[in-house]
Order: structure tokens, then sequence, then C-alpha cells
């Protein structure tokens, strides 16, 4: 069925809130206010919205009366418009007290309708579950029939129908006997069962399909141009309150279709906002999620935001001490979320030293710190200058980045994993700007073992694998499904994976001189991409378009180019990608999380913050220490883990501190500084700390990996565990390492002991050396009681250390 | 260094256990023109033991300490050096009643020596593993120290503002495994400068510092693996000296004197000097040359050849090309960065030719070579150095894979009298230190020969097995290794190389073995040099006779590169010096505990199909010999497919200690003929442990049988009857019937199959052409078939490649005039 709405859609952008239907409004909108219909089959559904006196919008679209003038029109059970003859008409609205006007064309319905394959036919197949992963769109097909996955291939798709058993599916002599429709409608057996009933609106759109010979369609007119959602966003005082919500699409012709119906809807976050059939959106909890409205290759991501419905809340000026705080403030009073408080300064050491140097501090540099009676804000300015000044953080920064770069000896053998690591430390170590630092990564050639940063393709090795881990990695954009359907989510096709690949086709690799090397060089032969479907050579093309994009060489050095343009302040994934990333080292999740997803579909919970960012990021010449200094500098990096009435349910506005467990190299070290003592490992020299292991050889198997430390098999985040497991809980309680360190005979323990300090003392010494704080009144005289009860202090200082940090306020960075 | 893709497989093995091994110099060097005492460690170091070394000095023996560990383990000598003892590292070894030992490298310098404390006997460990507990020296300065596993080891330096100090590890170079890694902290632990592996001194490193400040600073050294070596020294020279980092030409022709000029590296200006190759040894692949009067660094090695050589002409344009004359080596370099050298060489269709780049792999040029060859229309016909190298599988067992400089083995095309060979860097770098080694050769394919340790020892009146590697470029036909300058003490065996038959054999490695046994009353401290040669036929005749190379010494690299690849190799290269003086040195050794002895004969011919019970038996020499731990027969063979040997049976039910048994060889009916070598040795891991081996068994798989195509052409007249007569031979070994029949015969034409037995030398086929047979030229098949009866008993069907043959079948005269 062929059918256009006319629409003059004037959309407010001011978000339409859903308030109880009892309640009366000021004025009435009907969106689109005038319909045209093309065909009899044709449905359309109307949003209906009203104006409190305040100001605020409401959906009324499922309680608005519809009184058409004449009987041109009528309203189907389904609350659908549908036409009955050729004509002009108008149709009264009237809800919650206010009326409005719909202009209403009818065409000439007793013409067939012009049914396409393209525009009519694929929707119906991807609505209905034919081109689905689990259905025939599955890489195999299923009982011997392959559709492409969700339709992306419409081409292969109306071949696989026409000629696939000699074209059989169709009967043209009497089309309701096609095998198409008699399979479906389960006439005949169907391993996927009944997908449409007999007579239904999908099946007569099959039925006028065939009878009409089944044509293809204009691939310039019938494929979707423009896929449009309304509203644009979904604001709700509350939950328990539904949205309703129109899709339609926009053809190049300039016609529209309301596909509501046949759209796919889905919420990111259902627990917060849920999506029935019939596209309505019901509030379920306080918060922020996200609609993925897609059809036919085009998707739109609506926000959906379900404010606190208690009353009295009233925003609290805190302190903002940069842009980020006014970004996430700005956010948070919109949304009636009041922030939590900063931290004290004890905490606030632990928590930056955690994350800045992957160290707690030592109970001397915290009583310094807190004794400090500087002002608050320069006192941590300072303090976040030192850490940054310290060999341990270019360490602790090392380690991140050996991860994401799977610096292991697995991939590049002993030598040139030292190599390797030792140029990201030492890239570190200068603060080499980030964009330098990837572009030095993407462009390197040569002996790994004389320019260390070709270690990157080694642990590739291929094409494929180098523009998938590069584009995820710097771009945060997730490709690998591409490569062989177009993204069911994104905009991204098939073929620019491998118009992408094939700037890493020259890449070679061969033996080098010395034993475990490679020399990665540009291949002069044979390195050009082909499509796996045509066979033929893929030129390269830049993902997105972005401004001063070099010009792509057609010889083997157009990687050069391609890094050009990927470390681009221009490129709008680039920049944004890391800004995002770094952001969620410090606060416990990205903007957009995950972090290496970055797609329209997963919108960023902040946009102007990770705007904000990205260009301070830029602005300052990809200075990633500047970056970090702003995010830990600020009020939303230091407020504290508890929360209140408005913020506790928030997880993705930053509202206050969320707790992370320790990772497993931090856990390490903090328990050796909390116990005084090191493991000693046979891979690495004494007295190296976990945080300086250059792979996860080291210590293989042991404490470090039960604690989630990766196994750099993968660049995705996602591989570091920061879970809680019964083995962890097992090793805390029972395991060598924690036991042994304690009971090291030259440990804090014994020293103390040996020192002969009071029993306050060590309390306090254990305290600070473990939690990074004096312990409380209560606290002492629990450590002093239990003291009393046994008769070895050395025993009553052990169990002590033992159960502090065996306590959460060790164990996570709070 | 000089480099060698290869590593010892059985060197062990052959080693003998009571042969003299040395371990440990102590110190590992001196400074020129000093006396000193030399302390050789190892084991079995028999006092009386005759030092054999290059090292300009006298060496007069001392006393042994008396303590009872010590027996056999330390020998000590008064170490006079001569006063013009030029700056290098110099082969030390000793040889005793029970044989030669190995090679260390002594080490002499231009500075003061100094020994790491913790390196002492008695010191603690990790003493000096941190900037706390650091090492004062006081440049100038050569620190003898080691490298135990994940060790650091801290040295401090006061130093002054604008004070100037190189900083230089000999380590690799001087025949360590260490693979030093140099830092340099300031006084506050902050690294200011790293070298890994610095431009002309391969893995070793060096740092040159002009101060910024007064103060404390830190050299720390440590492997850049952190790997556990035996030979696990280094030498950290502190001293401000003046060095080079790289040399051109690389090489020269022996017996003359060659202009050389160093650059780079602390040199404001390159340096000229004279290398003298005139008074070389025959044997010297190479020549340590130092920048003049600047003695702070090791000597580049300049490499030494037999053939003409030339300099690259200065180019007008950067496309100017320059003649490229056959058999003589181009020294030429790659200037700038993207130059390419142009060269033409002057070629005939037909002919075969190898190019050949020396450079990287000389560790005296940063060229990664890539050479190409066009036609006159710029047709590319082959390129090297641009892809990964070919698949190879023997000679890289056991040893990471490492590339080679390039070399391309063409046929010329027809029609092409010139031909464009071209010269650029894989990377398209240039620069002073680009330098490389252009050789053109015409002629057929080639193969070079690798010997795989650096001497023997013959155990006497017993075998030992010397391996040579087999790189073959172009050349799939069997080679036979032999041994000259052994004298008459010495029986040589083995040697046999099959030919390859696959296609993708074109550039593989194989292993050749060939073995030595004294002769009862050889004397035991001649010591000999012997060369080995490798010698094969191409298809149409050409003889290829080849020499092998002799590595001087080498030293076992331990630890993984950590990378698996397919063919699940992953162990280090180990670090192989090139010949320091001698060819092979063979020495005689201990007579072993026993022999085992084989009851088959030295040469075993077997139809393909067939096999051979192989009895052997221990035999003692003195009562207390124990019977072998383990006993296994090793096929030098391309392909364990052609010949499989198993376990038959032992006198014990276990198979350890036995003093006989048996194995049972096999090859199959398709096992090619050729000749193969069989080694037995027996193992024992014990106190006792020993290496017996016996002469190798030559298995030569032959057909059993051959048919030569007809002494003539078969003529028939329609109607008529004919008989078809060829040569026939047989192996005496092959005894079964053989049935020839005819195959493909045209219409109406028949020969009825022939029957032979033993005994026959010709075969016979009646046949017959009906009258309606068509006349004409016809080409037909003798397919032969036959039997082969295993060791098994069983009989299973052989068949051997079927052969030409033509039937001439003329008009029935009759017929026709009856037309």
């Amino acid at each position: 069925m062929r059918t256009t709405i006319l629409v003059m859609i004037a959309l407010t952008s001011t978000p339409i809130s859903v308030l109880a239907s009892t309640q009366s409004v000021t004025t009435l909108s009907v969106t689109p206010s005038e319909i045209t219909f093309r065909s009899a089959n044709e449905g359309i559904r109307v949003l209906v919205t009203g104006a409190t006196p305040d100001g605020e919008k409401i959906d009324l679209s499922e309680s608005a009366q519809f009184e058409p003038s004449d009987d041109i029109v009528k309203r189907g059970p389904d609350g659908l418009l549908y036409a009955t003859r050729q004509g002009e008409t108008k149709v009264t609205v009237t809800a919650a007290g206010a009326r409005a006007q719909l202009a209403v064309h009818v065409g000439d319905l007793t013409k067939p309708p012009q049914v396409s394959f393209l525009r009519d036919v694929e929707p119906v197949l991807n609505k209905i579950g034919c081109t689905s992963g689990l259905c025939h769109g599955s890489a195999k097909g299923k009982n011997g029939f392959k559709l492409s996955l969700r339709g992306y291939d419409p081409d292969f798709d109306y071949e696989a129908l026409l000629y696939d058993m000699s074209g059989r599916r169709f009967n043209r002599a009497d089309p309701a006997r096609s095998l198409m429709l008699a399979k479906p409608t389960q006439q005949v057996p169907h391993g996927g069962g009944q997908r449409i009933e007999l007579g239904s609106r999908y099946y007569k759109t099959i039925l006028s399909w065939i009878s009409a010979g089944v044509p293809f369609g204009d691939l310039k007119v019938d494929r979707v141009d423009k896929l449009e959602v309304l509203p644009q966003e979904v604001f709700m005082q509350g939950p328990g309150k539904n949205q309703q919500v129109l899709a339609l699409a926009h053809y190049s012709d300039g016609s529209v279709r309301d596909v509501t119906r046949e759209a796919n809807i889905s919420s990111n976050t259902p627990e917060i906002a849920d999506v029935d059939a019939n596209a309505r959106v019901k509030g379920e909890r306080t918060g922020e999620a996200a609609l993925l409205v897609r059809y036919e290759g085009k998707f739109v991501a609506v926000p959906v935001t379900v404010l606190n419905p208690n009353p009295g809340f009233a925003w609290a000026n805190l302190q903002q001490n940069n842009y980020i705080d006014q970004l996430i403030d700005a956010k948070l009073k919109r949304l009636k979320i009041l922030p939590t408080p900063s931290v004290d300064d004890a905490e606030f050491l632990r928590r930056v030293s955690l994350d800045l140097i992957g160290l707690p501090p030592t109970p001397e540099e915290l009583r310094a710190f807190v004794a400090d009676k500087t002002d608050s804000k320069t006192k941590r300015s300072s303090a976040i200058e030192r850490l940054i000044a310290r060999p341990e953080y270019v360490d602790h920064w090392t380690l991140k980045w050996g991860d994401l770069l799977q610096v292991s000896r697995r991939y590049l053998g002993d030598k040139g994993m030292w190599e390797f690591r030792e140029w990201i430390r030492s890239s570190i170590a200068q603060n080499k700007p980030y964009d330098k630092f990837v572009y030095e990564l993407l462009t390197a050639r040569g002996s790994s073992y004389e320019n260390p940063a070709a270690n990157y393709f080694r642990v590739t090795r291929n094409a494929k694998a180098s523009m998938e881990k590069t584009t995820q990695l710097f771009m945060g954009v997730r490709l690998v499904c591409t490569q062989c359907h177009d993204h069911p989510f994104e905009r991204w096709t098939q073929n620019q994976y491998y118009e992408m690949t094939a700037f890493f086709g020259s890449v070679g690799l061969k033996p080098g001189y010395q034993s475990g090397d490679e020399i990665v060089y540009d291949k002069r032969e044979d390195y050009e991409i082909k499509h796996p479907k045509t066979g033929r050579v893929v030129d390269a093309k830049y993902l997105v378009a972005s401004i001063g994009a070099p010009p792509i060489p057609k010889t083997w050095e157009r990687r050069d180019a391609l890094v050009e343009w990927l470390t681009s302040k221009d490129n709008p994934f680039f920049a944004r990608a890391i800004a995002n990333r770094i952001w969620s080292y410090f606060l416990g999740r990205g903007i957009i999380e995950p972090v290496d997803d970055i797609r329209a579909s997963n919108p960023p919970a902040n946009e102007r913050l990770l705007d904000a960012l990205t260009k301070d990021l830029v602005d300052h010449g990809f200075d990633l220490r500047h970056l970090m200094r702003a995010i830990v500098n600020s009020r939303a990096y230091q407020a504290g883990i508890q929360t209140n009435v408005w913020n506790a349910d928030d997880k993705v506005n930053f509202s206050h501190g969320a707790p992370r467990r320790l990772g497993a190299e931090e856990l390490m070290d903090a328990l050796s500084l909390a116990a005084g003592s090191r493991p000693r490992f046979a891979e690495v020299p004494p007295d190296t700390r976990a945080e300086e292991f250059p792979d996860p050889h080291v210590g293989k198997d042991g404490f470090l990996d039960v604690f989630g430390r990766p196994a750099r098999e993968s660049s995705c985040e996602c591989e570091r565990r920061s879970d809680i497991s019964l083995p962890q809980a097992l090793n805390l309680v029972n395991g060598r390492t924690i036991a042994d360190a304690i009971a090291d005979p030259k440990g804090r323990v014994a020293k103390l002991i040996l020192a002969g300090l009071s029993d306050r003392a060590i309390v306090e010494d254990l305290y600070l050396g473990s939690l990074s704080r004096h312990p409380t009144a209560k606290e002492y005289d629990t450590a002093l009681t239990y003291l009393k009860a046994g008769e070895s202090r050395a025993a009553w200082a052990q169990d002590l250390l033992w159960s502090l940090v065996n306590s959460k306020a060790f164990l996570y960075n709070r | 260094m000089w480099r060698v893709n290869i590593l010892v497989l059985l060197f062990s093995l052959t080693l003998s256990a009571a042969s003299p091994e040395l371990t440990e110099l102590e110190p590992r060097g001196a400074e020129r023109g000093r006396s000193l005492t030399l302390t050789l460690v190892g084991t079995n170091l028999a006092e009386g033991a005759q030092v054999l070394s290059t090292l300009p000095a006298t060496f007069t023996p001392l006393t042994p300490p008396k303590d009872q560990m010590s027996g056999g383990r330390k020998l000590p000598f008064l170490v006079e050096l001569k006063a013009d003892a030029a700056v290098g590292a110099y082969p030390i070894r000793v040889q005793t009643p029970d044989g030669l030992s190995n090679i260390l490298l002594f080490t002499v310098g231009a500075f003061p020596e100094v020994q790491e404390e913790e390196a002492k006997p008695g010191a603690r460990e990790n003493s000096n593993d941190s900037i706390e507990t650091a090492q004062r020296i006081d440049p100038p300065v050569t620190v003898n120290g080691t490298l135990d596993g994940p060790d650091r080891d801290y040295y401090r330096i006061q130093a002054k503002r604008g004070e100037r100090l190189i900083l230089e590890v000999e380590a690799r170079r001087a025949g360590s495994a260490i693979d030093p890694v140099l830092t340099l902290l300031d006084s506050s632990g902050a690294q200011i400068m790293r070298s890994e592996d610095a431009p002309g001194l391969g893995v070793d490193s060096r740092i040159d510092i002009t101060f910024p400040r007064n103060g404390d600073y830190y050299a720390v050294v440590h492997d850049a693996r952190f790997s556990k070596q035996k030979q696990n020294f280094y030498r950290l020279k502190a001293a401000a000296f003046n060095y080079a980092d790289g040399i051109f030409p690389l090489g020269g022709k022996r017996g003359e004197k060659v202009d050389v000029e160093f650059f780079g590296g602390s040199l404001k200006t390159p340096v000229q000097a004279t290398a003298d190759l005139s008074k070389l040894c025959p044997s010297a692949e190479v020549m340590p040359v130092s920048v003049p009067g600047e003695p702070g660094s090791l000597p580049f090695l300049f490499v030494v050849g037999d053939l003409p050589e030339k300099i690259e002409p200065s180019r007008q344009t950067p496309d100017d090309v320059v003649p490229l004359a056959a058999s003589t080596v181009m020294n030429g370099r790659i200037f700038k960065a993207g130059e390419v050298d142009r060269y033409n060489l002057a070629v005939s269709p037909g002919e075969h030719w190898q190019l050949e780049l020396s450079a990287r792999a000389l560790g005296t040029s940063r060229l990664d070579g890539v050479i190409s060859v066009y036609d006159e229309h710029g047709k590319k016909l082959g390129s090297a150095g641009d892809k990964p190298p070919k698949e190879d599988v023997f000679s890289l067992l056991s040893a990471g894979r490492t590339s080679s400089d390039p070399w391309l083995d063409l046929t010329v095309p027809s029609g092409a009298k010139e031909l464009l060979v071209t010269v650029e860097d894989l990377l398209g770098r240039g620069g002073p230190g680009f330098g490389y080694r252009l050789l053109a050769r015409k002629q057929p394919a080639d193969f070079k020969l690798t010997v795989l340790q650096p001497f023997v020892n013959v155990p006497a009146e017993g075998t030992v097995s010397v391996e040579v590697s087999v790189d073959r470029r172009g050349f799939i036909w069997p080679i036979q290794l032999s041994l000259s300058g052994l004298g008459d003490d010495y029986i040589v065996g083995g040697g046999h190389i099959p030919g390859e038959w696959k296609d993708d054999a074109y550039s593989i490695s194989r292993r050749g073995v060939i073995t030595i046994t004294a002769k009862p009353g050889a004397k035991a401290k001649k010591l000999v040099e012997a060369s080995i040669w490798g010698e094969g036929k191409t298809e149409d005749g050409s003889i290829v006779r080849r020499k092998a190379e002799c590595p001087g010494m080498i030293t076992e690299v331990a630890g993984g590169t950590g990378i698996i690849d397919a063919e699940g190799r992953e162990n280090q290269r180990p670090f192989v010096a090139p010949s320091l003086g001698l060819q092979l040195p063979i020495g005689i050794a201990k007579v072993e505990s026993g022999a085992i002895e084989s009851e088959a004969p030295r040469t075993l011919r077997l139809v393909q199909g067939t096999g051979y019970p192989l009895k052997w038996s221990f035999k003692p020499r003195n009562p207390e010999a124990r019977p072998p731990e383990t006993v296994t027969v090793d096929v030098v063979s391309p392909s364990a497919a052609e010949i499989s040997v198993r376990r038959a049976k032992t006198d014990k039910k276990e198979e350890k200690y036995a003093e006989k048994g048996e194995f049972s060889l096999m090859t199959t009916t398709h096992s090619a003929p050729e000749k193969y070598d069989l080694l037995m040795y027996a193992e024992s891991k014990d106190e006792m442990a020993e290496a017996l081996l016996t002469q190798p068994i030559t298995v030569e798989v032959v057909q059993g049988y051959t048919i030569s195509s007809p002494k003539s052409s078969l003529t028939l007249k329609a109607g008529g009857k004919a008989e078809l007569v060829g040569a026939f031979h047989r192996e005496p070994e092959f005894a079964s019937p053989v049935s020839i029949h005819a195959e493909y015969l045209p219409a109406h034409v028949t020969c009825r199959p022939a029957e032979l037995r033993p005994g026959t030398n010709e075969y016979q086929l009646s046949c017959e052409a009906e009258a309606v047979a068509k006349p004409g030229e016809y080409e037909f098949q003798l397919v032969p078939s036959s039997t082969v009866v295993g060791l098994d008993k069983r009989e299973t069907p052989y068949k051997i490649a079927p052969v030409a043959a033509k039937v001439i079948v003329s008009g029935n005269q009759t017929a026709q005039a009856a037309k």
C-alpha cells in the first residue's frame, strides 16, 4: 500500500510532558494538523497534545475524541483514522476541555494501490520477523532460504524471493495460493510458525504485490529518505505516564507515510521507560532512557525523561569549580536531581590518588594533606599537580594503555612487549599529545624493536582486525558487525566496512633480523581489499567526511591519509571518544556508555558536557593531562557517594560519586602499601609494583587474574572485570596473598610492634595505611576492646589489618 | 655480527661428556697492555691443557686451586698482553687429551677494568639493584658485571655540568647471551636517556650524554627480556671517547688494501682509513676494523670476499643507471630517503642468474634491502625483500624465525638482453649507514651450506656427527657432503642429502649429517682443521660445489620469543660469531664406554616397498660399562614418509638399558629412489651421561626394475603381426614377476602382455593388427605391474611409471590391390 501523508508539521521543540488526562488544558494541538489519504487500507494516527495553564504539554492522544464532519473519514477501533470515500473534510478533536481541528484530504480510493517491494513488502518482512537473525536473516538463512539481516539488502532479498526455488514462491495465476502467502499464514507447514493472519493488512499488502506482478520499485523514490519520530523528546513528570509516539517515513518524492506500526521501537532502559506494541511509551520509574526507532535502515533515537514526581524539590546551589559543574548542574536542575556535596579532604586524597596514580596515599601524605590549612579547592588542585608529576602516574596510565593496546608477550614476544610498553610509558611521561600518540602508532613502520609503536599492527595482524580495532579504540565506533551486513542500529554499512579496511590493506608483516622481531612495512603488491559480495576492489573512503581531510592516495600510502583524517581536530569522533573514555576512568562510567560504542542510538547522558570536554581537549592540543585536571578538579568528580531523595535513582548524570572496586593491580598495590610488603614475581625485578607489570603473563593465574586483570585479548574496556565473585571473596578471606602480606616479617605490623608503638598509635597507623583515614572513636574502641580479649599484640594487629583490608572501604574507591 | 639462520640441533649430543668445556673467564676482559691472571672456568679442564687463542699474549700456567670442588674446574694462567694488542674480542679455547673445548671471547679494552661488586663471589643478591644501593664507578672505567634474570644493576656516577660521557655496554658482541638495555637516571631517579639496540652495535647499547648539571647520575643495566642466561655477563664502559656508528664500504677483497670511511656517532666528519686485507688467513671471512686512534669501541667487522669489488659510482641524477658486472661485488649505499639505486645487467635469454644483496644481516648496515628486476619494457620480473621469506622448515627448527638479506633467482626471458636491477630500502629510508653489497652471478641454481657447530670432538675409536644446513636457492637435486683436510686418521660417512620433489621446496632449507669416525690409533693431540663441501648435479648436468661456512663460536640464548609460529618454533636464535681463525677444528676425545654395533651393512639397497630388520647390540669397552638408556634411529631425510623406522623388540620388557634390540626399516612403494643416511645413537643421561653414535647406514632406495622404451617403433601391417622388444633391468634384490601390457593401442591392434621372470633382461610383446586396422602412426603406453613383499611378508601391488611407445600401422596390400 502506498500512502502519503502530507504533513505540515509545526513542531515545537518544547518537550511534551505527560499529566493526568483529567487535568484541564488551555490549548489543544494535533500533529499532523492535516492528513491525506491515498488508499482505502491506509490508517493514520495523530498525536493530540494539550498545554496546561503553566505551559506544560501533555499527551492526550489516547483519551481524545474525534468527531468527523461527515462520513469521509472514520476512526477505527485501533484509534487510527481511515478514509471511506474521496473528498475533503475536517475532524474535530476534543480533549481535557479543549478543542482542535484536523484537516483531511482523501484521494481517489477506487484506484488500485501501487505496491512495491521496496516501499511496502520489505517493511512487512522486517516487521513480522522474516529477516531477523533468528529466522531467514541469519548468516546461513533458515531451511535453505536466506534473506539479508533486517532487510539491509533489498536487492538480495528480492532476488532471493524471485529466483530461489526457481521462482516457485509465487503463483502468478492465483496469487492467493502463492507459497509466499501460504507459508507465513501457516496454510502449509512453516518452521517459523504463523506470522500473519489470513486477510490481515499485511496479507493484503503481499497479495496486492503479487497480483501486481511483484514489482521491485524505484530505488530513487521508494527508499526511505528520512525517518522522523514525534515527539522528538519525551518528558514525563513522573512514573506511570504514557506518551504516544509516531514514526513518519519521508520519501524523496516528498511523500510521507505513517509507519508507526511497521517501525521497530525499543527502549534502551525498559525499567525506566518501556514501549508497547502500539508505540506507547510508559514511564516506569524516575530516570532517563532512550527509544530507538528503526525503519528500513533508518533510525532515530528519542530521549525519554521520567522526573521524580515527589513535591518539594528545591535546587540548592553548590560550589561550581569549573565548566563541568556548570553543565552537570544545568541538567540536574532540569531533571529535578539534587547533587551530593564534595567529600572531605581525606576521602578526596584517597580517591584522586587511586584514580591518578593507582595507589592510595601513605599515612604520612594523608596526615600532611589533612593538616594543611590552605583552602580546600587550592589544596586539592595542588595535590592533583603533585600526583600528576609522580612516576606512578606514568605507570598507572601505562597500564591502562597497555590494556587497550594489548601489550602482551603472547602477541609481541618478550622483547617486543617490553619495548612497546616502554614506548607507551615514554609517551605518557613526556605527555605526548594524544593526537600525536595515535598518529605515531598508526603510521608506524619498521622493526618493532626499533620503532615499538609498530607493535600495534603485530597484535591485529590483518587489515580487517586493524580497522576494527582502530575504529573502536580511537573513534568509539564498532564496525565489527558490518563485516557481514549493514549495522542494525547505526548508519554504518557493509560497504563502509571495506572502504575503511582498504586503508589498512597494505600493512605487511615480515620477520625481523632478531629473534621475535617483526617488520611492519607497506606491501607494494596485493594490498587491495575486495568486497566479498562483488569481488571488486573497494576504494578506500573515510567513514565520515570531515573538514580538511586529505585526499586519499591510490597507492599503498593511504594509511597516512587515514591517520591524518582520524587525528584531526575536526574528526567528529576522535577527540569525543577519548574525552568520554577519560571521563569514564574518573567517574566510573562514560557520558556515553559503553565508551567504545558511540552511535546515534546510544546518546550521551549529557551532550553539552561531552561537547565541552571534547572542545576543551582539542583547544588544549589534545593534552590529556589537562583534561584529567579539569575533571578531577570539578566538584562533580569530588562528590560523595551518599545519595539524597532526589538523586538516589540517578545513575547516569553524575549527581553523586559511584564506588568502584579497585582494579586488580590497584588492589595488590594497595594491599602492599597497607601491609608494608610486596610480593615477588620471577619475571620482573624485585620491588616492582603490580601496576608496573608489563603484561598479564606476570603472576599469571594468581591474585591479579582472580580480581579481573584483563588477559589483553581485546582492546575492549569490558575485558577488565570489576565484579565481585566468590573466588575473590575466598581469596580475600583465606588467600595466601593477603595472609603473607599481613604476616610479612618486614611488613607494617611487624614494624609497628617492633617499634614499640602504643596500641592507639598502631590502630591509627593501620587505619591510615589501609583506609587512608583516621579511625572513628567507635572504631578505636572496638579495636582496643578486641586487643584486650587476646594475648598477643602482634596477632591482634594482624587481625585488625586483615579485617581492614577485607572491608568495602578498602576494596573500593569511594 | 655474523649471521646464521640456524641453530644447533644435535650439537650437545655430539659433545663428549669428558671433553673440556669452558663456562666462564675470570675476568672477561682486560685493559690493553696490562698483564693479568686469567682463570678459565669450566669442566674437564685437565692440568696441562693447552690454550688456543689468537689473543696477542703469552699464557703461563699457574697452579690450580687445591680445593676439592675445583678439580678440573679452574685453570689459572698468567697472561702477558702484548703492548700492541688491539682492542677487540679474542677467542680462547683449550685442548686437553680429551678433546677441544668451546670458545669463549676475551675482550681487550682501552680503559681500566673493575668488577661489579654484586658479581663477586659471596656478594649479596640484588645488592646494587636500586638507586640507594648503586655501585659507584669513576670513569674512565670498564665494569665487568653479570645479570641474573630479573636483575637491574645500578651504577652511580658523579658528574659535572657540561661533562661528556659515553656509556656503552658490550654484551652480545663479546659473546654474552645478554641483550642489554642501558638507561641513565638523574639524581631524582627520573629517566633521562635510554638505549636498547644502538646503531652499529647490534643488540648492545650506548648512551652519549653531556651532563646538564652537577650531581649524581645512575647508569642502569638490565636484560631486555629479564631473561636468565648461562653466559650472562656484560661490560659497561664509562669514558669519554669518540666512536662511529657506521662504516662504508661494508667489505673488500682478500689480499687488497681497501679505503674505508667511518661516520656517524660522535664523529663530526667522516674519518678515512685503510683496511688491510693483504695479510689475512685464507679462511677469514671478516676482519675487525676500528676508527683510527679511537679504541673506545670494539671494531666493526668488515666482510672479506674473494670476488672483485667495485664501489658504486656517483650518479648525475637519481635516475642514472650504472652497469652491474657479473660476479663482481658492487658496494653501494642508499644515501637519501626514498632513493632507488639502479643498475643494468647484460644478459642473454635463457640464462640463469642469482642476485644477492648483503646489508642488514651483516650488522654494519641499516638497510632492509629490496632488490627488484625489470625487463627492458619496465615489466617487473621479480623482487625479493619486500615480502615475508618463504617458509623454511628444517634449518629453522627450534630457532625463532628471522629475515635474511634478500636474494633472487631468475631465468632471463626470451628476447631480453639487458635487465634493470634496483636496490632500495623496504621502508624508504636512507643515509650514510644504508650501505650494501650487491652481487649478480650467472650460474645455475645454487645452495648454501652452513655447519651447525663450531668444532668437533671425535671420541677415540668412536663416531661423531656433524650437522650441516643446506639453504637451497633453486637447487632441488641431491647433494653429497664431503670433508677435506682430515688426513688418514678418520673415516667419513653419510652426507647424503636427498633431492626435493616439491615445487615449494625451491628455497627450502634442509639439514644433512656427515659422520667422522676416528680410526684406532688416531693421534689424540693433533688438531685438524677440516672443511665441509657439498656437491650436486643439476638436471642439465652442471656440477655445483660449495664450501660450508663454519661458525667461530655459538652462544646459546635461553628463553623463547614468546611467539609460537605455525611450526611451533619459539626459541631465540643463538649468537653466532664468525669464523675465528679456523675452519672446522677437529680433535680426538676420550674413548667411550662402549659401542653400538649394527649387523646391517654400511650400505643397504632396498627396493621400494620393502624393509629391513635392523639389529643392534651394545659392545662394552670396559667391565663397568652399562648399556645405554635408549637407542634411537634418526633418518636424515627431508620427509619421514620416505623411510620409517619402528622399534621392533628388545631383550627386555622395558626398553631401557637393553643390550641388544631391533628396529624395522620400512620403505613404501612411493619412497623416492634416493640415498638416505640412518644414524643410530644411544644415550645415557645418568651419571655416566654419554651419547654413542654408530657410523651411518646409507639406505639406497631403488626402483625394483626399469623398462626402457622399445628399441624401435612397432611396425604392423594391417592383418599382420610383429614383436615389440625392449630392454628390461631388474635390481638383484627384486625377485617378483613383472607383467607388461600395452594400453591405449589403436583400434584393432592388440599386444599380448609380457611376463618377465628373474634372469630376463628383455621384454617382448607379440602384437597383431587386424585387417581393418586403420593405417597410421599411433602412440601408446607400456604399463608394467608387479607386486612387492614388505617386511610384514605381505604382497602389495607395485607399479612404476609407464613407458611411451609408438606403433606404425601400414595398409594391407592385398586388400588394397583388391580394391
